[in-house]
């Protein structure tokens, strides 16, 4: 595996102004590095800040958004600074450099244009250059590899069901061979049985490029089915990250050993699971750690600070670990 | 007054366990038409039988274009059956008369997928919760009203207070708890929970399942409980005595079977599939196998045969040509020509063999 870095977030942080003085701290200094090659999965509830920073990752934040830090993609020939590129940089680096598989797979093909037609507008409005008859061939052979008949291409999307449009969401941000994708909730909203046929496609799409997959999604289970490592994240935080195996086998945040319990399992007589966080409407948290009104083990200290506790590559902030 | 309502509780269960069933789906089918102009017919409930007793969790498990929700739309009466009968403790739920009627609303309750759009959002939840209380004619004096609401608030474990606020001031999973607590309100006897967990984060999951098997402890309460996550299905089934499961394919009931049988020993290919695709949290436990892809659904309603010959890996020739019966195997009862005595299935046995 190449252990060159991809990409480097330093220090970002995102703010939703709301007022001229207010705002919400969406994403509340964030430093990961990325590593070529990889699946890299970001788990975290609703309200985590997941969505946001791929918002920022792909240059699609709304301008009342305020973004503070540095965040560089490096390639081999060159490094880009993403926050400083202007619009036309941005289209003409998007779907070669990163493509984007967005959150809703229900609504996000457009329903008045043929598949076929959507291929082609997409891929046409980042690369002027590109050669239609030769991008036919390619997608009749890429929907053959996933099993979709090429008769598909000529329908709308409303025919197809919804693990079939997840699989041509797919197909439409990896056709291109970027070196990046970014992958929202790509199993939300279907059932398991598509759930495991839209993971097996990834799995062996990610073999066949050999690129980097950001993996954004809620649910614990996928990421241990299919990400290299994981980033925690809670109220625009990273809490813990470590490789797929540790984290799983050896969690160390609070929330994170909640989120990995409380999964039910068939076959094993748990009986009754306690969930072992509190649920608050709302929470007060300026300082210290943010998930301390929420957290059964919560101190006295942890209003004041958070302890960033480090061994090899697992990292996490709790002062559990304090006196480690 | 607790006692009191407990009381009537107590009275109101027994008079309904001198009959049996509380819910009796006898035969419903619905048929749909799909597309606007000379389109094709299809049958999105097919010719499905099965009872509910009272006190009794039924778990209906199958994937999106199943039926789940046109069946729970059926036994709501938001939808009306194109063939067959509904009864509710005995009675013919389309024949009901006017009171009938009302003491059926107010005795089955809803709980919906998504939390956020169950309650209107410019209505104060306790004003909403007064006018339920009121209107299904619960009690009528303001005292009575709010103890009713704090014990309903308890059941559901919410301690933060509700006066005067709005939907939007709550967490999903605290809006999911209100929405059980406003079907509670109404001293129901039978709850219908379509996906009621799904749209919750999976760390506050076990603690909603958690309320409804207690609830179903406490008040004797049938709940029939329909979800595609069968490990959600299975801790309800752990939780609970007396339960039944039902898988759903395209309408039909591919098997059913009582208490964990069916997860523990799982006879259709289907439901095989759909264990094998819970994803487990043990990152070594991947899945390996392939799996044949769905074809369109529309096709797999009309197909002749066994729905999910399409998709079986071990389809036989006779499961193209005949739809199976429901066969009755130890505990549960499948539709599969794989336990049927007539057939030769000497291959398909192999390949099963060679799968496990």
């Amino acid at each position: 595996m190449n252990v060159e870095n991809i990409i480097k977030i330093e220090h970002l942080r995102a703010i939703y102004k709301i007022s001229k003085t207010s705002g919400i701290n969406a994403l509340d200094d964030i430093n990961i590095e990325m590593k070529k090659g990889q699946i890299i999965g970001i788990a975290g509830e609703s309200g985590s800040g997941k969505t946001s920073l791929l918002k920022v990752l792909t240059h699609s934040f709304p301008p009342s958004m305020e973004i503070k830090g540095n965040v560089s993609i490096n390639l081999q020939d060159k490094s880009i600074n993403l926050l400083k590129l202007s619009d036309s940089q941005i289209q003409s680096l998007c779907w070669k450099v990163w493509s984007y598989v967005p959150q809703a797979a229900m609504n996000s093909l457009n329903p008045m244009a043929k598949i076929k037609d959507i291929f082609w507008e997409t891929l046409e409005s980042h690369d002027k250059t590109i050669n239609s008859y030769e991008l036919e061939k390619q997608i009749e052979n890429a929907f053959e590899k996933v099993g979709l008949s090429k008769k598909f291409l000529n329908f709308y999307s409303n025919r197809l069901s919804g693990g079939m449009r997840q699989r041509v969401i797919i197909l439409l941000a990896t056709i291109s061979r970027p070196n990046i994708i970014y992958l929202d909730e790509p199993t939300t909203g279907l059932d398991l049985v598509t759930q495991r046929d839209v993971i097996q496609l990834l799995q062996s799409i990610h073999n066949e490029l050999n690129n980097t997959f950001i993996l954004v999604t809620h649910d614990i289970s996928i990421h241990a089915q299919i990400a290299d490592l994981v980033h925690v994240m809670y109220k625009g935080q990273i809490i813990e990250s470590a490789l797929t195996n540790e984290i799983f086998h050896n969690p160390l945040h609070p929330y994170t050993k909640n989120l990995i319990n409380s999964v039910p399992i068939i076959g094993e007589h748990r009986g009754k699971i306690e969930p072992g966080i509190k649920i608050l409407s709302t929470e007060m948290s300026a300082q210290g750690c943010k998930f301390k009104d929420r957290c059964q083990f919560a101190m006295p200290q942890c209003d004041k600070y958070v302890y960033t506790y480090r061994l090899n590559d697992h990292e996490v902030k709790c002062n559990l670990y304090e006196s480690h | 007054m607790i006692m009191k309502l407990n009381v009537i509780c107590m009275s109101h269960t027994k008079e309904v366990k001198e009959m049996e069933n509380l819910l009796e789906i006898i035969n419903v089918s619905k048929q749909f038409r799909s597309g606007l102009y000379l389109g094709t017919n299809f049958k999105a409930v097919d010719n499905v039988s099965f009872n509910l007793e009272n006190g009794e969790i039924l778990l209906l498990v199958g994937e999106s274009g199943c039926g789940k929700t046109t069946l729970s739309n059926l036994i709501l009466g938001i939808l009306k059956p194109s063939s067959g009968f509904i009864k509710y403790k005995g009675k013919i739920t389309s024949k009901f008369r006017r009171n009938e009627k009302r003491s059926f609303i107010r005795e089955v309750q809803p709980i919906f997928q998504d939390p956020y759009s169950t309650f209107n959002p410019f209505v104060r939840i306790d004003y909403y919760f007064e006018e339920v209380c009121s209107n299904f004619g619960i009690t009528r004096s303001k005292s009575e009203i709010e103890q009713k609401i704090n014990e309903v608030l308890n059941q559901v474990k919410i301690d933060t207070e509700i006066k005067g606020k709005f939907v939007h001031q709550f967490s999903g999973g605290q809006i999911q708890r209100l929405s059980i607590a406003r079907a509670l309100l109404a001293n129901p006897s039978l709850l219908i929970a379509d996906e009621a967990v799904t749209m919750i984060d999976a760390s506050l999951r076990v603690g909603i399942l958690n309320i409804l098997s207690d609830l179903n402890k406490l008040l004797n309460l049938a709940i029939l409980f329909i979800t595609h996550d069968l490990s959600v299905g299975y801790y309800m089934v752990e939780l609970s005595e007396r339960t039944k499961t039902v898988v759903m394919y395209r309408g039909t009931i591919v098997e059913e079977a009582t208490g964990e049988n069916l997860f523990l020993n799982p006879l259709h290919p289907y439901t095989r599939q759909l264990i094998e695709s819970v994803p487990s949290v043990d990152p070594n436990k991947k899945w390996h196998s392939a799996m044949k892809h769905a074809v369109l659904e529309l096709e797999e309603f009309n197909l002749k045969g066994c729905k999910y010959s399409k998709r079986c890996p071990f389809a036989m020739k006779i499961c193209e040509e005949k739809e199976p019966n429901l066969f009755s195997v130890e505990h549960s009862r499948v539709r599969c020509w794989l336990y049927s005595d007539t057939v030769d299935k000497s291959i398909a046995l192999n390949k099963l063999k060679k799968n496990q």
